[in-house]
This record gives C-alpha cells, structure tokens and sequence, in this order.
C-alpha cells in the first residue's frame, strides 16, 4: 500500500510480528492504526457505501486469518494490500452468489433455524427472544452460549466443534445482526 | 452498520490472541517440496528399476528428451505457483512461475508430442491405452509425499485462488512423479508418452487438488462463514 510511509512501516511489521508471538495490546494497536486505511482502501473499490463498513470488517477478520502467513523480514504493505484485495474480491463474489440466489438462501436459513430448535432463555424479553429466532442457527448458537449460557469463547468454540477465533466471527455477525434487527423493530 | 462495530471487531480479535507459528520462508518449502519429490522419484525408481535402454532410447527418441525438460518446468513451476500463491504478497513470484509452468505444459505436450507423433521411430498405438493409466497413476503415487508437502502448505496458507494453488501443487509434484516413471517405463509409443507421461500432471490434479478444495472449502466454512 504506498500510503504507508516507511516509518509506518517498519512500527507495523515490529507489530505485527509481536501480535504473531500473542501480544494482544500491539496487535490491537496495530488493527487500530490499520482500520483508516483499509478504510481508505475499501473505499477505492467499494461505491455501495452501505456495504463499505462491513467490507472493511471482512478485510479486518482476514487479515486476522491471515496473520500467520506474514514473515517479518518482508516487507508489510504488500502482504496487507494482496490480503485487503482478496478480501474485497471474496466479498464482491459472495455477494453475487447472494443475489443470485437470495431468496433461497433466507429460506435455507429460515429452515435451518427452524430445525434447529432454539433453546433461547424465556426469561429474556419478547423483543430480544424474537430477535434471536431471526438470527442465522450459527450465529445464534454463538451468541446463545456467550452471552447467555455465559461459556467463555474457548468453550463455546469447544462445544460447537471449531476455532475460537471462528467462534469469535460468529459471535460477531451475531451482535451486528441482532443490533439491526432490534433498531429495525424501534423504527 | 456503524463505524463502531469495526473498533469493537479490532478490540474482540485482539482479545485472547493466541500466538501463531509463522509459516516457513517460501525458499524452504519449495527446496523441501522439490527435495521430497526427488528424493520419492529416486526410491521410486529403485523399486520399478529404471529402463535398461535408457541411454539409447533418448538417443533414438528426442521426444524423450523434450518431454523431461517440459515435465520439470511443470514440477518447478508448478511447485513455486502454489507456494507462492498461497502467501499475500508474494503474488509476482507466483505469477512468474505460473508462466514457467505454462512454457512447461507447452514445451512437454507441444514439443514432445510433436517430436513423438513425428520421429521417425515412433509408433503410434502400439502401447496398449490402459498403459497409460498406469504409467499416470505411478507418477501420481510416487508424487503422494511431495503431494502430501505442497497441498498442506497450501491449505494452512491464505491463497486468493486457492483451487488454481492446489491444481499448480498437484500438478507439480505429479510431474516430478512421471519424470522418475518416464525413466522407468520402456514404451516408446508417441501417445503413450503423450498420455502416459506428458499428460500425467492432470490425473494429478484430478486425484489430488480436487479432495484438496473439497477439504480447503470444509476449512474455510469451519472457519470462515457465520
């Protein structure tokens, strides 16, 4: 990416190298510093401003994927903008195979939900119980565990069969999507 | 979706984060990949017994010759596109050696076969087709653990094209396999070498990059989609 000039760079690959080694703080810093770019990056590809944001977030996960291929002794940028275009390119493909088949696809998840029989906790309100029965199974089982079993997210990861960190994108998807479905019912 | 979910996305992936182990430089894999492959193509040999008439053959058969020269493009090239490709930013090596295997494909398959459709010694249909399959087949178990190398890597890397990855691994390391076989095998006959030999690389990617994607798009939904 040539808008991040050397001294940036030589910071972020210093970072991005102690993130590799588990340094939660740096790696945080480092997203932080890295979220106005990728911004500015997805900008420059992405018209639909509505869809930007969650581009960005899709940029940001895989380069969270992604961190254990960069080797500190390359250079960041390059490693940052091939992983920032995939990303961008998955998602302008996802989003294809989605119009092309949107409506089956909501029944598929519809169906799936209804197959799987949420165990969601009656002593939650009305609102946020419907809204969690909207939520795609994957998701709601996430955010079911963590937020309302109270598992951590090693746990939950353990109880559903896969990664924390996938269990974390889940969880994620989850909150967003139950925060639109909320504000959509207050409007 | 407001910005602030993005901020809340940083903070949620920063927290807990474990620590990864790099994956090795790209020089190491592909001299470990190729050293592997050679090392499976000369056990190979040593057990099938290579061609006591190989000296003469290549004299007699230039096709032979082209045929090896194309097949280890296809093996390096091959083996350096999926290794490459499966690294952000390494994306010019990967397209550099996706040419050299191209130039491999076209220099086994053209100026092999057109040297062995034409030699004056080559025979045309004398080798039975089921021999082919053979001589495919040995050369893509002899490439298993080179296979086995390169596919992995590619999967446990984050290619943009991960199927092209796993095609250009598995058609690397089957090429090695069919140069070892190519020097093995005492069939002579134009198609056979052409199916047999130069085409070998395919049954690779049909027998090994297909259940690789298949396992890549069982990862990438375990990992990937909510």
């Amino acid at each position: 990416m040539a808008w991040i000039d050397e001294e940036r760079e030589a910071r972020f690959r210093e970072w991005m190298a102690a993130a590799q080694r588990g340094d939660s703080g740096l790696y945080e810093r480092l997203l932080g510093e890295l979220l106005p770019l990728l911004r500015a990056f997805v900008r420059g590809r992405i018209r639909d401003h509505a869809a930007m944001e969650d581009v960005v977030q899709n940029v940001l996960l895989a380069v969270h994927r992604a961190r254990h291929t960069y080797r500190p002794e390359r250079p960041f940028s390059p490693w940052l903008a091939a992983v920032a275009r995939n990303a961008v390119i998955d998602h302008l493909r996802r989003r294809q195979r989605r119009v092309a088949r949107e409506e089956p696809l909501e029944d598929a998840e519809r169906v799936a939900g209804e197959m799987a029989e949420p165990q969601i906790d009656p002593l939650l309100s009305p609102e946020i119980r419907a809204a969690l029965e909207r939520l795609p199974a994957a998701q709601r089982e996430a955010v079911e565990l963590i937020q309302i079993r109270g598992l951590s997210v090693a746990e939950a990861a353990e109880r559903v069969g896969i990664k924390p960190g996938a269990l974390k994108v889940r969880a994620h998807r989850g909150y967003r999507a139950l925060r639109t479905i909320l504000e959509e019912g207050r409007e | 979706m407001s910005s602030t979910s993005s901020e809340r996305l940083v903070e949620e992936l920063a927290r807990d984060l474990e620590p990864v182990r790099r994956v090795p430089p790209l020089r190491r894999t592909t001299a470990i990949v190729l050293g592997v492959g050679a090392v499976a193509g000369v056990v190979g040999l040593a057990v099938t017994g290579a061609n006591a008439e190989l000296g003469e053959a290549v004299r007699r058969y230039p096709s032979l010759l082209a045929i090896t020269a194309g097949l280890l493009l296809v093996a390096v090239g091959g083996t350096v596109a999926a290794l490459a490709g499966a690294v952000p930013g390494r994306e010019s090596e990967a397209r550099a050696a996706f040419w050299v295997t191209v130039v491999g494909a076209a220099v086994a398959l053209g100026v092999g076969g057109l040297l062995a459709f034409t030699g004056p010694e080559a025979s045309i249909g004398a080798a039975p087709i089921g021999a082919a399959g053979m001589c495919a087949s040995i050369a893509t178990m002899i490439a298993l653990p080179a296979a086995a190398i390169g596919l992995g890597f590619v999967l446990r890397g984050a290619p943009g094209r991960p199927l092209s990855c796993l095609a250009a691994a598995a058609a690397g390391s089957v090429a090695l396999g069919s140069i070892a076989n190519h020097m093995h095998c005492a069939q002579f006959d134009a198609a056979h070498l052409v199916l047999g030999h130069a085409l070998a690389p395919v049954l690779g990617i049909l027998l090994l990059a297909l259940p690789g994607w298949l396992l890549w798009r069982r990862i990438a939904s375990r990992s990937v989609h909510a």
